[in-house]
């Protein structure tokens, strides 16, 4: 029983990991179609952001408040990434919209910019980020099972995000908008909706969130200048399982994957299971291209 | 009025228009005529803006739009029902009307009544996605859209087109209410001719991209429709 709860939390850890770190591209790639290979050097800023916060709180605060420095590094992380996107959706993006291979070769670039930037300002080392002591320990369900706070606090702050994005997206003013251009940009300019508004937002919002993810991950290890390339695949992988364009898919293609990989780690080990996974992603993609909830509708289209 | 001045436009480098003169002035419903691939259609896109002009102008009330985007346009007063509709699929069919306020002048949040009020059916519809209606739906909320930002000139390119005969009758009521209120002025294409000389005042006829002929309705006669309307 706790052998099965125990898998059972550890896949839901995975699937909001990997939800965390897909969510930005679900926006940046699912939404405006740009393949943003960048996305995961967005994650290394917000990562990296958060451990500016910390130095700045070691440096500047009373020792007392250092566990809060925290809650800071999430909205900072967030707003770091939020303007590095908006200056490079303004700077080089909005130039490449409609040309996919353009924008993933000059994405890559961007990236790789990224990392070597990181690495000349922190050093190549990874660095270590002090989790705040409130997130140490865990939680005891029962003997020998125990859930990490910190995974628990990871699973929370996806649901803040999705809640957050789903009210942005399917309640604002502004989520209208952009859900209007990103299905019809002429006719939503011919309404009078500032497209090239619409467009800087929305991939800044993505990159933000991005930020986001990297400030998590901070709680699982040391991060380094090339932290993103391990999760960029990763976060293509859900996008795509999901079916481009849906929040929906996003969260299931996550929960998907997630929950596989540790099922099939479970049974074979490691390596074999992460193989396992790729084989199942790949068959389920032939069988439907478009991924688990594909748009359907009576459009003219 | 809206003024377009010897405007030449084309996709790519092949030239639609040529030289295209015309004018809507306030309060008139004037009619773009013309067998299939004349150009109409095209003319309606560079006056919204969707196409560069590569020569000559479009002006509204004096001022000069030829280079301006198509929501500034939008904002100037000039809606638009494109050919084929153009529904956001996924939204819904009020977030698609409120999208119409966009280029309202003001901060307006509600979907003025009038625009509703000639669209009875629509009402019932607002939860449902506009990709799900049928076509004559579809054209409703097309219109319905347009008018939500009381524009001073609409654009109405085939707006009967695929659509059963009471809508379309609906559709000339509407036309015909929107001319007697006599404060939107509007551009239309329409193939069917019992249809436009029903409520139109003035009549251009377009023959590859140029302006062949244009005239009253007492002028359209069997004449001008032969040369250059039958197929």
């Amino acid at each position: 029983m706790d052998v099965f709860l125990l898998q059972l939390f550890n896949g839901l850890s995975i699937s909001s990991i990997l939800l965390l770190v897909a969510l930005g591209l679900a926006i940046t790639f699912g939404l405006m179609k740009v393949i943003n290979m960048a996305h995961g050097e967005l994650i290394m800023i917000g990562a990296y952001s958060t451990y500016l916060t910390q130095n700045l709180f070691n440096d500047l605060m009373p020792e007392s408040l250092f566990n809060w420095y925290f809650v800071l590094a999430i909205p900072v992380s967030f707003g770091i990434a939020f303007v590095i996107g908006l200056i490079l959706e303004m700077s080089l993006i909005r130039f490449l919209y409609g040309r996919p291979l353009d924008s993933l070769l000059a994405t890559w670039g961007v990236g790789l910019v990224l990392q070597q930037l990181a690495r000349s300002i922190f050093g190549a080392p990874n660095v270590a980020v002090k989790s705040p002591t409130w997130l140490d320990g865990g939680l005891k369900i029962m003997d020998g099972t125990l859930l990490p706070y910190k995974r628990l606090f990871i699973i929370a702050l996806v649901i803040a995000c999705l809640v957050a994005m789903y009210f942005y997206i399917y309640r604002s003013h502004e989520g209208r908008r952009m859900r209007a251009v990103m299905q019809n940009r002429d006719m939503a300019a011919c309404l009078g909706v500032s497209t090239r508004r619409v467009d800087a937002m929305t991939f800044a919002i993505g990159s933000g969130i991005a930020g986001i993810a990297g400030c998590a991950l901070t709680l699982l290890g040391p991060i380094g200048p090339s932290l993103g390339t391990y999760y960029i695949v990763d976060a293509f992988m859900v996008v795509v399982l999901g079916g481009v364009g849906k929040l929906v898919g996003t969260v299931l293609g996550a929960t998907g994957i997630g929950m596989f990989n540790t099922l099939f780690e479970y049974w074979t080990n490691a390596s074999l299971g992460k193989v396992l996974v790729f084989v199942c992603i790949v068959a389920f993609l032939q069988w439907r291209p478009m991924g688990l909830v594909a748009m359907r509708s009576r459009s003219l289209d | 009025m809206l003024a377009v001045q010897q405007l030449e436009a084309g996709y790519g480098e092949s030239i639609i228009l040529r030289n295209v003169t015309l004018k809507v002035k306030k309060g008139q419903v004037v009619c773009l005529l013309g067998r299939n691939g004349v150009g109409k259609t095209t003319l309606m896109k560079s006056i919204m803006g969707l196409l560069k002009a590569r020569g000559g102008s479009v002006s509204y009330n004096g001022k000069d739009l030829t280079k301006k985007a198509p929501g500034l346009r939008a904002k100037s007063g000039i809606g638009y029902v494109p050919q084929g509709r153009e529904i956001f699929a996924q939204l819904s069919v009020y977030e698609n009307l409120l999208l119409g306020l966009e280029a309202a002048k003001g901060k307006v949040n509600e979907v003025p009544e009038e625009a509703i009020a000639k669209f009875p059916v629509l009402p019932a519809m607002y939860a449902r996605r506009g990709g799900d209606l049928s076509g004559g739906q579809q054209q409703q909320l097309a219109f319905a859209r347009a008018l939500a930002s009381k524009p001073e000139v609409l654009l109405l390119d085939e707006p009967c087109e695929g659509i059963q005969p009471s809508i379309v009758d609906d559709i000339r009521d509407v036309i015909r209410a929107i001319k007697n209120d006599g404060k939107t002025s509007i551009l239309l294409v329409e193939q069917s001719l019992d249809f436009v000389k029903s409520v139109g005042d003035y009549f251009y006829v377009l023959e590859k991209g140029a302006v062949a002929w244009e005239g009253g309705l007492d002028a359209l006669d069997d004449e001008v429709i032969r040369k250059y309307l039958t197929v």
